[in-house]
């Protein structure tokens, strides 16, 4: 049986004249440096982008920063039921809840309220595992993916920091 | 013992047992809301619903006697279909907060729902919203998820001797209140929230503090007075959260005081943790030199307490002062241990200590009671009293103050007045068992984890032995 598509490798590669001829191969890769220039710079075919100042849309199921949702009537949506407390594999979250008196009653919808709510960003590990367990729908990691901080303080998310300014009917942004 | 059939089996039951708890021995449950093994029957709930062999309608289980030749069905089409119907009843009301309402994990409606209810409710109406009350110095009643059981009205009457609470309006209307202006104020509010089968009654003191699923249960003995009621301790990160019935047929225990309920937060906080002389912080090794050194100075040693310690914890203290003779010790320290038992109430008794029986059984007494103790330590017959978790008795000279030692398990301006003040481990550290009123011996499980290095009063004293040895050998050898 004769073999087929045998490349003999044991001979070097012989040039042509015009590979010999060293311009050839110069002008060759400086094209591609130059169609690049072009289409950059007149084009606008960047796939890079300028990041701080400009950001890309996130997918809707990336996991970034917590938010604390509220309801239609702008309450907050957590009760304080401590099923995100006890479901966090990394035992970031801290909550401690309070009793509702009737003076802040109209800022929620249960007797029930997390006082403090805590989550520690240096122990999550945003598996999003409390989305899931809340029964609520009050928590969602639909922030973004930037929270570099010089200390620890700033690391530890408030319910301050995480509670949303409006409410809406929407259960989160997740599908 | 009686035959009875349950679902076309036979089985011996005892036939003074109510049919609910009877079925339940033999391992078949029916769902219920309303029976409370010692309060009388009402049949309110309708959950128990069964069927009776010869009788055309359903019948609730908790009303029927138990007699021989009973044959009920309790798992047919029919009566599942009337529990589901019982369920969809009284869930037309109850707002389903279980994310916040404390009973959730440990809650009747929450059990029989998943058991017999259908999932799904017809009831498209708005439901009924009565504001929260609050009706005791330590009890809320949620109007909204409250089932109308009867069960509190009843223990109220029946056990408390009180009837502040009472069933008011009729029907769809039915509201649980107060009769009297006054609130509720008795020493048994928190087993009311307990045997509340729905989230109804709550107590404020322990209010949104935990969930139930994040306890650990151990089967333990209340500390509160002699009675000794069955509980189970519940414990989360090593801290003592509260205490819950366990229910004990056998000696009819099935509530619990606030006395013994609501007093553990001495367990968790303000402990005693450091070895203290004349009042300021010391190190334990100079103290235990001191005391070992004392120890073979005196003539005779006086120990006051030990009604708070464990029967086991008792006899290897008292086995390691068999070889020596200058010991007395005297467990009885208040009035109501030296007399016969005397209740306050249905449970609670005067006597404190949960443990005054056994200390007496094992031969912890002294003919002249601690006040002779007191009168021989003021006269310098005795050079060194211990105190094992008790108050400084009234009488004991300022003077003589230097030789007392107080062992504790928490802070107080006590040691700032005594010689020496050290730490030991609570019970719930050690586990063991107590002997209560009636002499009723009842084991107890380790529910909570010393802190490192903290020592039980069994290992004081033995290390306190230790070091009289040392120091008595080191005398020895320095003569020679």
């Amino acid at each position: 049986m004769a073999t087929i598509n045998v490349v003999n490798v044991a001979k070097r590669h012989q040039f042509t004249w015009y590979e010999k001829f060293y311009f050839y191969s110069i002008s060759k890769g400086l094209w591609i440096t130059l169609k690049h220039f072009l289409k950059v710079a007149f084009l606008k075919g960047a796939v890079t982008i300028e990041y701080p100042e400009k950001k890309r849309q996130y997918s809707s199921r990336f996991r970034g920063l917590h938010s604390l949702k509220r309801d239609e009537q702008n309450r907050e949506r957590c009760t304080s039921c401590f099923c995100c407390m006890w479901i966090c594999p990394a035992d970031a979250i801290y909550i401690e809840a309070g009793e509702v008196t009737p003076e802040r009653q109209h800022l929620h919808p249960e007797d029930k309220f997390a006082k403090k709510f805590e989550i520690d960003l240096l122990r999550c590990i945003f598996c999003g595992l409390c989305e899931e367990a809340c029964p609520k729908g009050a928590i969602y990691l639909d922030g973004s993916g930037e929270m570099a901080a010089d200390n620890r303080q700033d690391l530890v998310l408030t319910k301050e920091r995480m509670m949303e300014k409006t409410g809406s009917s929407i259960l989160g942004q997740r599908n | 013992m009686v035959k009875i059939k349950i679902d076309g089996l036979e089985y011996d039951v005892n036939e003074k047992k109510n049919l609910i708890d009877a079925a339940k021995d033999v391992g078949v449950d029916i769902p219920y809301f309303c029976y409370h093994p010692a309060l009388t029957v009402v049949g309110m709930c309708r959950m128990c619903l069964i069927e009776i062999e010869g009788v055309p309608k359903l019948q609730a289980a908790c009303n029927t006697p138990v007699k021989e030749g009973l044959s009920i069905i309790t798992q047919s089409d029919r009566v599942k279909e009337g529990r589901a119907g019982t369920m969809e009843f009284l869930l037309a009301n109850h707002p389903l907060d279980c994310p916040v309402c404390d009973k959730a994990g440990e809650c009747r409606l929450q059990d029989n729902a998943f058991g017999s209810g259908s999932g799904k409710s017809r009831f498209e109406f708005e439901k009924r919203n009565i504001p929260q009350e609050e009706i005791g110095t330590n009890l809320i009643i949620n109007h909204n998820r409250c089932i109308v059981c009867y069960r509190c009205v009843r223990f109220e009457e029946e056990k408390v001797g009180e009837s502040n609470l009472g069933l008011f309006e009729r029907g769809y209307h039915s509201i649980i209140g107060l009769a009297k202006n006054e609130p509720i104020n008795h020493n048994y509010q928190g087993a009311l929230a307990d045997i509340c089968p729905v989230g109804a009654l709550l107590n404020h003191e322990t209010l949104f503090k935990s969930r139930v699923w994040w306890y650990k249960t151990h089967d333990s003995v209340c500390h509160g007075c002699s009675t000794g009621c069955n509980v189970h301790a519940n414990v989360r990160d090593n801290k003592m959260y509260r205490y819950m019935v366990k229910e004990n047929f056998d000696q009819e225990m099935f509530f619990l005081c606030d006395k013994g309920r609501f007093d553990l937060d001495w367990m968790n906080e303000n402990r005693l943790l450091s070895y203290f002389e004349n009042g300021q912080e010391s190190v334990s090794n100079d103290v235990f030199s001191k005391l070992g050194r004392e120890w073979n100075d005196a003539n005779s040693i006086a120990i006051l307490g030990g009604a708070h310690e464990t029967n086991e914890s008792l006899s290897t203290i008292k086995s390691l002062f068999n070889s020596q003779d200058k010991i007395i010790w005297e467990a009885r320290v208040s009035d109501p241990q030296y007399k016969e038992t005397e209740q306050v109430d249905f449970l609670l008794t005067k006597d404190y200590h949960p443990n005054t029986r056994g200390a007496v059984d094992i031969g912890i007494t002294t003919s002249t009671g601690v006040n002779g103790i007191i009168k021989d330590f003021n006269s310098k017959k005795i050079d060194l009293l211990f105190i094992i978790k008790e108050e400084i008795p009234e009488g004991i000279d300022s003077s003589r103050m230097n030789n007392v030692v107080m062992m504790d398990t928490n802070l107080s301006n006590k040691i700032s007045k005594v010689g020496y003040a050290v730490p030991i481990q609570i019970f719930a550290e050690q586990g063991g068992s107590f002997t209560n009123k009636n002499g009723l011996k009842q084991e107890f499980e380790k529910g909570m984890k010393p802190v490192q290095g903290l020592l039980s009063s069994s290992e004081f004293f033995q290390k306190i032995l230790d070091h009289a040895k040392l120091a008595k050998e080191a005398l020895v050898h320095g003569n020679n």
